[in-house]
């Protein structure tokens, strides 16, 4: 924060406000931070009645809008421009490794419906975390197979190379269920293997500062 | 490799020793098998296969309609439309694809939308001009090999693949995608056969590649393989996959050829190609392959045997063993493993998963089934697979950043190393001047030593 002495040298008393406003403007700029095609990392972590099992992205689209100068001081409190991100994740990016699996996950996500195509996210509020610098509580928007639901997420932010990058971390629990997935049941050589309705789902999104893209 | 068209099947080596019989001769003689597990069931392609693609088959000859046979196997390959201007091989092909739509000419096979994929089987030297036509009509393309005749198609093949990079391409090499194969590559690379010292592969059949037609066109026409003008003959036509698993083991290009070729099986017509050629392909650090190929006689059928200065391993089919010199280091789990005599040697099976096998309360090297599936299968199999991969990571890439061309190319290389494994432009292509070379080497008797630009796209 900047803080203004009064004086009584009107002169200076102007330059003080001048340098204030250029502040305060400066500190309110908002910056649009766009997916970076590379470093970024979504991975969604499961269970089941065999083995725990993971998938991962590594395509992240889409954008955030906010006050770089807070990013880049780590001053959480001062985030004066209201951050609007959205994020999307073409659903098919998700893989395993084993096309089996992969296939089976397709399936029940039923990815060839165009509707599915892709998983969305969109801020609704995002609020500093008290004596945690660059840690956010954020609610959003997020919607999977066509179905949206409210969600809340810690998310951290991580300023990189003086502020012309941005990672922003974090992750969520959720069940499939929730979004009308029915979990797989696929057979297996030991009988059936069914996987839990719970899952976590982490992310690291690289995104870099550009006025357009 | 294409198969002999319109040969009468005759009894195969292999058939005959089916049963049984091959295997326990070498039983009785203690060699060690190496074969790959069956897939275990229920994580099999049939049950949780990647979304269809449509394909469409150009060429219905015997080659042609044994891929429509496989596809048919597949749950993913839908058939949308096969070609081939010779009626009588496109009723045949129609009988296997009952719904697909039927074309004389490949062009309109290629203005069917349905048809995403296409698989070129026609005559070697065919394949230039209908390649490129498929990339550019931005469909998915299989391509048999040999990829071409010449090193230039070879290279304008290869270097349009690489241009339409938002398709699929993949080079019809298919112990590429054989995971027997990939077992076994996997065990080579740990060094268990010591030094390379030689290798060694044949292919013996007794057959004659001479068809006939009342027709002299059609008869011109469909002996294609042994018109030396447009033919790589025997080392080019089916002992391709072998060479190129040679460079795939040995991980090196060939230095040098040398190759002889003569007249046995039929009678030496001057625009014939050779029916019994012999070729010695030498790899760097005085490493050579011996490759030798009949139509004369089928003694001991196809195999490779790669010798080094611990073991040599022979490959079979969908089998391998491992005979160990008495001197080579003790490796441990070779003491389970089930062992063949074969003459006075004993040799140890390889069998892809025997361990997990072994803990799940299976025996792997007394039970592990053989392979149902052909190399073809999975090939084909990864073809359609990856096509439709290809087409997702491009699509989604697009949808998230644009039409960035270089950008996209970038990522889609990234992504090729998720695919199924395959034969790329790049290996179909050092294959197809492998091959090239050795036929010239065999034709003109003399010995060709590669140049390193022979082997490179530009």
């Amino acid at each position: 924060m900047i803080t203004i002495q009064k004086s009584r040298n009107s002169l200076g008393a102007l330059c003080a406000a001048a340098l204030m406003l250029a502040g305060a403007a400066h500190a309110a700029e908002p910056a649009t931070y766009w997916s970076e095609r590379k470093g970024s990392k979504v991975t969604v972590a499961g269970d089941s009645s065999i083995h725990a099992w993971t998938v991962e992205a590594d395509l992240i689209g889409g954008k955030m809008q906010l006050d770089a100068s807070s990013v880049i001081d780590g001053k959480t409190a001062d985030v004066k421009v209201t951050p609007t991100v959205k994020v999307t994740i073409p659903l098919r990016n998700l893989k395993s490794g084993k096309e089996g699996m992969d296939n089976v996950m397709m399936q029940a996500m039923k990815s060839t419906d165009p509707k599915n195509k892709f998983i969305i996210y969109e801020l609704t509020k995002m609020t500093p975390r008290a004596g945690k610098p660059l840690e956010y509580d954020t609610f959003g928007q997020l919607t999977i197979c066509g179905v949206k639901k409210t969600v809340a997420m810690p998310v951290k932010l991580q300023p990189l190379e003086g502020g012309k990058k941005v990672k922003v971390t974090g992750s969520i629990g959720l069940k499939m269920t929730d979004f009308k997935i029915t979990p797989p049941k696929p057979k297996i050589a030991l009988g059936l293997l069914t996987v839990d309705d719970d899952i976590k789902v982490s992310f690291e999104w690289m995104t870099a500062r550009s006025e357009k893209k | 490799m294409k198969k002999n068209e319109e040969q009468k099947p005759d009894l195969n080596r292999r058939q005959f020793l089916a049963g049984g019989s091959f295997a326990s001769l070498l039983t009785a003689f203690g060699a060690v098998e190496i074969k790959a597990q069956d897939q275990p069931e229920g994580t099999k392609y049939d049950a949780n296969a990647s979304p269809p693609v449509g394909c469409g088959l150009i060429g219905c000859g015997t080659r042609g309609r044994e891929i429509l046979e496989n596809l048919a196997q597949l749950p993913n390959a839908p058939v949308k439309g096969i070609c081939d201007h010779y009626g009588a091989y496109l009723r045949r092909g129609a009988k296997i694809a009952k719904t697909a739509e039927k074309y004389e000419k490949y062009q309109d096979l290629l203005a069917n939308k349905e048809v995403e994929a296409v698989i070129v089987a026609t005559p070697t030297h065919q394949h230039r001009q209908i390649v490129i036509d498929c990339l550019k009509a931005g469909k998915h393309v299989y391509v048999e090999s040999p990829m071409a005749h010449t090193i230039e198609d070879a290279r304008a093949i290869a270097q349009a693949a690489r241009k339409h990079n938002k398709v699929n391409f993949q080079v019809g090499l298919p112990y590429r995608s054989d995971p027997q194969r990939h077992f076994l590559n996997k065990f080579i690379k740990t060094g268990v056969m010591g030094r390379n010292a030689m290798g060694r592969a044949q292919w013996h059949k007794k057959q004659s590649w001479k068809r006939f037609s009342p027709n002299n066109d059609r008869q011109k026409e469909i002996n294609w393989r042994t018109d030396k003008s447009v033919s790589l003959g025997l080392v080019g036509e089916v002992g391709l996959n072998q060479l190129d698993a040679a460079n795939w083991t040995y991980r090196k290009n060939p230095v040098a050829v040398t190759g002889m070729g003569s007249f046995i099986q039929w009678n030496k017509d001057k625009q014939d190609v050779p029916n019994n050629v012999q070729v010695i392909l030498e790899y760097p650090d005085g490493v050579n392959l011996i490759f030798h190929s009949s139509l004369a006689n089928s003694f001991d059928s196809d195999y490779e045997i790669y010798y080094g200065s611990h073991s040599a391993l022979m490959v079979r089919d969908d089998k391998a063993w491992m005979f160990k010199e008495a001197d080579s280091p003790l490796l441990g789990w070779e003491v389970y493993a089930r062992k063949d005599k074969f003459q006075e040697e004993e040799g140890v099976a390889l069998v892809m998963n025997a361990t997990k096998l072994k803990a799940q309360g299976t025996d792997g090297a007394e039970n592990a089934q053989v392979f149902k599936e052909t190399p073809l299968f999975y090939a084909l199999k990864a073809f359609v697979s990856n096509s439709y991969a290809h087409q997702s990571a491009a699509e989604d890439f697009a949808a998230l950043f644009g039409d960035d061309a270089e950008a996209l190319s970038d990522y889609l290389v990234e992504t090729n190393e998720k695919k199924q494994p395959y034969a790329d432009y790049q290996i179909g292509y050092e294959a197809a001047v492998t091959a090239i070379k050795a036929n010239e080497a065999i034709t003109t008797g003399k010995r060709i030593e590669f140049k390193k630009e022979w082997f490179e796209l530009g």
